[in-house]
């Protein structure tokens, strides 16, 4: 990693500089220049300084998101019965919302750290990968953390959030690796071609390997 | 390229440390999330065409190797068992590394030569994993 750019040399995204700027208005600015300027926010995010920061910025946003959509899934489902067998007993009953809601940080962090390593071995495969995994990783931490607040919107906050995370990942490696559109675009929509949108209860996404090591 | 062990270098990203506590607790997610829920809601992309998707059977695969049958699971869906396996030996490895203490293997010198055949063989690999599925009809 001898061409990894030292953190003072980018100012970081709001949410790195909660300190100054306040946990709240980090918070909001950090989601707004994500969803909405995803190019200039990656562009000033620090490529290095933990993985911490933006862990804890997608666990918070990614559980309440996940949470808040498992609600209006569940709601939806008693209006419209369209659900059956383990969907209908999952959000059907109290105690299934109940054990969903606590495992749903563990499902945050894993689908987390599966998701970035599988996108940073394709990003290696295709020679994309231009900084460490610590870089794809905060990355697609704070695309997920931002988009998943879309999933409060009722009906379509879901779909919005899918699709809106995947176009803020790309922009966001295109900014924070220095790579080509096509190149990110590879890297991220291959594990969604994939598993094509199965929702298969958080470990399937176990498709991905551990294997990782300091490839350049 | 070759793989040498080495002491991890002052500000270096302790990958087994970190893949090791991820593996625990994907492992523990497994085994905590209730029976019925770890086949999923159902395919879209097979509930749209009537054609599997690449990880079809990866539920069921997972809920068989959950009752130690891996060859139930092979049967499921072959790609997932063979990706699960390796991220357990790896999982494995790092853990022992962790707790020993011991120098992390790393690859080092120039992969690119390599790289395009990696590339190829994960896509023949999928490839061939969704002709499988297509013919047993999964």
């Amino acid at each position: 990693m001898d061409n990894v750019t030292p953190p003072t040399e980018r100012p970081g995204l709001p949410w790195e500089n909660r300190q100054q700027l306040g946990l709240v208005a980090a918070t909001i600015a950090t989601v707004r220049v994500v969803l909405l300027d995803a190019t200039a926010g990656f562009q000033v995010m620090r490529r290095q300084g933990g993985l911490g920061d933006p862990l804890l910025f997608a666990l918070i946003l990614g559980t309440l998101g996940g949470l808040a959509g498992i609600l209006w899934q569940a709601l939806m489902s008693l209006v419209t019965p369209v659900l059956t067998g383990a969907a209908s007993e999952m959000f059907e009953t109290m105690a299934g919302l109940g054990i969903f809601a606590v495992l749903m940080p563990a499902v945050v962090i894993v689908s987390l750290f599966v998701t970035a390593g599988v996108v940073h071995l394709l990003l290696l495969m295709v020679g994309a990968a231009r900084f460490g995994f610590e870089t794809t990783f905060r990355v697609i931490a704070y695309s997920y953390g931002s988009t998943a607040v879309l999933q409060v919107v009722p009906i379509f906050g879901g779909f919005a959030a899918a699709i809106w995370v995947l176009v803020a990942s790309i922009f966001g490696l295109m900014a924070a690796q220095e790579t080509t559109g096509a190149k990110a675009s590879f890297a991220v929509l291959l594990p969604l071609t994939l598993c094509c949108l199965c929702v298969c209860a958080g470990v399937a996404a176990a498709v991905a390997l551990g294997v990782h090591s300091g490839l350049k | 390229m070759r793989l040498c062990a080495r002491q991890l270098e002052p500000r270096e990203l302790d990958h087994e440390k970190l893949w090791a506590g991820v593996s625990l607790l994907a492992a523990g997610l497994a085994l905590a999330i209730p029976e019925g829920w770890r086949l999923g809601l159902g395919c879209p992309f097979k509930a749209v065409t009537g054609l599997p998707c690449l990880s079809c059977g990866s539920g069921r695969a997972l809920q068989a190797l959950l009752h130690f049958d891996p060859k139930t699971a092979l049967g499921c869906n072959p790609l997932f068992v063979a990706a699960l396996t390796l991220w357990g030996a790896f999982a494995l490895y790092a853990g022992v590394v962790v707790v020993l203490r011991a120098p992390r293997l790393r690859f080092v010198g120039d992969w690119q030569p390599l790289r395009a055949r990696v590339l190829a063989g994960v896509l023949l690999a999928a490839a061939a994993n969704w002709v499988y599925l297509l013919a047993r009809g999964i």
